[in-house]
């Protein structure tokens, strides 16, 4: 019981944990944070493996505990977010240097552009991307409906391909 | 069809939200305008690099989680023979204990009672049998004296 439990969860960590790791640290913008909330989530799992009524839906779970996660540590360190946004764009910078010059141009310039965004934006599109729910599992998530999810995403991907024209216009 | 739908529809596609007969209609349309076939090559690519670009997960928080499940493998076992019983239960278990306690006090009391009400019939009872054997001793005393008829009895030795 104990043994086949672990291996379970084994499972689900190996297939979850850089999309949620990704999830979370786009959102939180500071990987220590990102963390922590990480590795709560995933002892959450451990615990609760059993409790889990659906098995086959289980990163429904495991994302809604994450974002349940981020929210409390919004809550928690209202006032430190600012000084953590600067470490990460900073750690962003240094790091990679194996990529390809543009693709990195790319893509710091697409993270960027979404950390302007609206929380209520970036994090469905990191969720849709990340994450690889369906419109109505996010839905589901973020208690909103299947429609709303639909335009989010839309409006998200229309800003970054506006922002991404203009940046080769100039 | 205008474009405006057909954008919407491109990132349906990009999210595998699309039906099969809209793809169709999807591909058709963007084989004959540029402008779309544009749009689709963007959030292709956008999506691509922001899916490939992911950070990998450190070895130093693989270690944390897996230490910290084995921490909670053993500790799980402790719980189990400590505290997987309810508080509930632990407050009945004191209430039983602490009502057999009151009963044998109970129990105790009405015995003692009991002995203290045996002792007093006790006490009772030989005062009267040792009345009575005062009575007899008077009786015996006071009796006239009688002539003993017929042969002594002879004593063998």
């Amino acid at each position: 019981m104990q043994n086949s439990s672990f291996v379970d969860f084994t499972l689900n960590y190996n297939k979850f944990k850089k999309p949620l790791f990704n999830y979370v640290l786009k959102i939180v913008k500071s990987e220590m944070f990102a963390e922590d909330i990480v590795h709560n989530v995933f002892l959450n799992l451990y615990n609760n493996l059993s409790l889990i009524r659906n098995p086959e839906r289980i990163e429904i779970w495991i994302f809604t505990t994450a974002r349940n996660e981020v929210f409390s540590h919004f809550r928690k360190n209202k006032n430190k977010n600012e000084e953590n946004i600067e470490q990460y764009e900073n750690k962003i910078d240094t790091c990679n240097i194996v990529e390809e010059y543009e693709r990195q141009e790319l893509i710091k310039f697409i993270e960027i552009e979404l950390n302007k965004m609206d929380i209520s934006q970036n994090e469905i599109y990191y969720l849709k991307e990340y994450s690889d729910l369906s419109y109505k599992e996010i839905a589901g998530i973020l208690d909103i409906t299947e429609d709303l999810v639909r335009s989010r995403i839309f409006k998200v991907r229309q800003k970054l391909k506006d922002a991404i024209k203009k940046l080769y216009k100039d | 069809m205008k474009c405006d739908e057909i954008k919407l529809m491109i990132s349906e596609y990009l999210d595998d939200e699309l039906s099969k007969e809209k793809e169709i209609m999807l591909f058709m349309h963007i084989s004959g305008c540029p402008d779309c076939r544009e749009e689709f090559k963007h959030q292709n690519l956008i999506q691509h690099t922001v899916k490939l670009h992911q950070h990998e997960v450190s070895d130093r928080l693989e270690q944390k989680i897996f230490n910290s499940i084995k921490d909670e493998k053993k500790s799980s076992v402790y719980k189990l023979i400590n505290s997987t019983v309810p508080v509930y239960i632990n407050f009945i278990l004191g209430l039983v204990i602490v009502i057999i306690a009151l009963f044998s006090f109970l129990q105790l009391t009405s015995l003692r009672n009991d002995l203290n009400d045996i002792n007093a019939k006790y006490n009772t009872a030989l005062e009267g049998i040792q009345y009575q054997s005062q009575q007899i001793d008077l009786m015996m005393n006071n009796m006239p004296a009688v002539k003993i008829t017929g042969q002594p009895v002879k004593i063998i030795n």
